[in-house]
């Protein structure tokens, strides 16, 4: 796959990052050179191997029961928040 | 957009409509699906959060049982096929309402997949088919309050962040608003069946996107579809489906394109709005959630899971029409709910009358139900008196006519039907000699008639009957007081 600076404007925007005109040509370099080494995998045949989606396969999911436990943390999260209104959570409109 | 081109006439019978729904239905667990926080409706705000739902550094999720077992039940009770591996994936995307910058949801290896639903299409049935139907879990609420000067704000509600979902994507077999609505109204009525789901929309325990494209009759390949979000309500389904039907036919009449796009149903307006956002190029980056393990189920546990099912509607529908034998059509109304079915059961039981305690509960007893908004469990006569009143209307001791008098009664007075019938004087009138006074007093007080009678006209004798019955108050009993009301003409004569 080919990098170029329209691709890394894309990756910052969707990962909300400013990136500076000037780093664009680093990047672009850069995540080229990334892709390209991991593009060595598509040389092997993986035809009827299963996906690997974690290491630890094999382990069952760790379950937990349909149990209510409060926390009660309302006060301290909030107070950790950049901006609060009354009990909510404040951010920039978004509609 | 504030009309919709109104499609040429006649240009509808040209075009197919091809729709197909996502519905999103919050699972009735008392926990959230990766942490152990309320999923109540309704608390005051960022009261139900924790650290794993607030999207905090250093928390692990860890998966609901619960929340697995109420999907599995789902898609046994639809016929998907339910995978033995399935993995949950990140959704990436930014808005306020989602902490951690992903939705934790399943991608390309749901928890189910295929299985179909049965809707009411015309006068037979038509199969829906399912594509999936994946675990996932909700965004919390943002809030946009109105008219405050200069405050340019969104507020972020975080209790229903993490509240247990399953999405049920349909094939797009759908091509109509009322199909889609059937279709609704059915995935619902198997999701509070199986006890899964609340199916509150107002609450929004049940969500649905469609997805909506037309085509020219005939054609097999898919037109440019557009999504509409936010429908709330069935009502708003059937609208904006058909709503968006009209306008994508409109404009392809009038030489335009439809142009792929999500929008929002204003329910105010009428009209589905472009959500015209950036975000619409969406690009969510899924990978597998590393924070979680594939989900491993034993075909034995999902085997007992099958085996705890409850019966279904469509198998209390059959089950009603064989047993009872009452019409399809009557089975349809009384499995509204398992109680309001089992409620017809006891009546029909206790009265031997099965097609007439059909006939009570659908138009007496759901006419109050109505009027008043109640469910059947709260509906005033339990169903062994309504049992007790249609047997005895049925075995022919009052007639329909008092037996209302007698229901209107019930609904306040706990007392026993035949009670209600002697305290307020609604025994029939049944004696000879009383029916044979009354036919006299009748055929006197009507010399005319009478005579025509006698003339041969008998279709006057009609109108004894009705004159007689209103004298009795309902009461007489019709097939005496005709033989009176013969006898009391012959006599005259």
């Amino acid at each position: 796959m080919r990098i170029d600076a329209g691709t890394v404007r894309k990756i910052a925007a969707l990962a909300r990052l400013r990136v500076a005109p000037e780093d664009e040509e680093r990047y672009v370099r850069e995540l080229q050179e990334i892709l390209t080494y991991v593009e060595q995998l598509q040389a092997l045949d993986v035809e009827g191997i299963e996906p690997t989606s974690t290491v630890v396969a094999g382990e069952p999911v760790p379950l937990r029961p349909d149990e209510e436990i409060s926390s009660d943390v309302r006060d301290e999260a909030l107070a950790a928040a950049p901006d609060r209104e009354e009990d909510y959570f404040r951010v920039p409109r978004v509609v | 957009m504030s009309t919709a081109p109104k499609a040429i006439a006649g240009a509808r019978e040209r075009y197919e409509p091809v729709i197909g729904l996502e519905v999103h239905a919050q699972l009735k667990t008392a926990s959230k699906i990766f942490c152990c926080c309320s999923t109540r409706f309704g608390a005051p705000p960022n009261t139900q959060v924790c650290p794993v739902c607030l999207g905090l550094p250093g928390v692990l999720p860890v998966l609901n049982e619960r929340a697995v077992r109420d999907a599995v039940m789902v898609g046994l009770a639809v016929g998907s096929k339910i995978a033995l591996r399935s993995v949950f994936a990140r959704k990436n995307y930014f808005y306020p309402d989602l902490p951690k910058g992903y939705q934790i949801s399943q991608y390309d290896r749901p928890l189910c997949e295929g299985g179909s639903i049965d809707i009411r299409s015309g006068e037979g049935w038509k199969r829906i088919g399912l594509v999936r139907i994946h675990l996932e879990e909700d965004a919390g609420k943002s809030l946009h309050p109105e008219g405050r000067a200069g405050i340019h704000t969104t507020r972020v509600d975080l209790n229903r962040a993490g509240v247990p979902l399953i999405e049920i994507v349909s094939e797009p077999d759908i091509r109509s608003g009322e199909e889609a609505t059937d279709y609704m109204a059915r995935l619902r009525q198997i999701l509070v069946y199986l006890d899964v789901c609340d199916g509150n929309m107002e609450e929004g325990s049940l969500r649905c996107d469609a997805n909506v494209s037309v085509r020219p009759k005939g054609s097999t390949s898919f037109g440019t579809k557009t999504e509409i979000k936010n429908l709330n309500s069935f009502r708003f389904v059937d609208r904006a489906i058909a709503y968006e039907i009209e306008r994508q036919i409109g404009l392809i009449e009038s030489g335009g394109r439809v142009v792929q796009e999500t929008l929002l149903w204003n329910s105010e307006q009428g009209v589905a709005e472009s959500m015209r956002s950036k975000e619409e190029a969406h690009d969510y980056r899924y990978f597998p959630e590393p924070d979680l393990l594939p989900l491993d189920l034993d075909p034995a546990w999902i085997e007992s899971v099958r085996a705890s099912l409850p019966e279904l509607p469509h198998a209390l529908r059959e089950r009603l029409v064989r047993e009872h034998g009452i019409p399809e059509y009557d089975a349809e109304v009384l499995i509204e709910t398992r109680s309001l079915a089992s409620y017809y059961e006891d009546v029909a039981a206790r009265s031997g009358q099965p097609k007439l305690a059909s006939n009570w509960i659908m138009t007496e007893v759901n006419a109050i139900r109505n009027r008043d908004g109640l469910s059947i469990e709260r509906f005033p006569i339990q169903a062994d008196r309504l049992g007790a009143l249609v047997g005895m209307i049925g075995a022919g001791s009052i007639s329909g006519k008092i037996g209302k008098q007698v229901f209107e009664h019930m609904l306040t007075d706990p007392a026993a039907p035949d009670e209600i019938v002697k305290r307020h004087g609604l025994l029939p009138i049944d004696d000879e000699a009383s029916l044979l006074e009354l036919a006299d007093e009748i055929v006197a007080a009507n010399p005319g008639p009478a005579a025509e009678f006698r003339a041969g006209k008998e279709k006057t004798f009609g109108f004894f009957v009705g004159q007689a019955m209103k004298r009795s108050g309902g009461r007489a009993h019709p097939e005496k007081l005709q033989a009176a009301l013969r006898a009391a003409l012959a006599k005259q004569a």
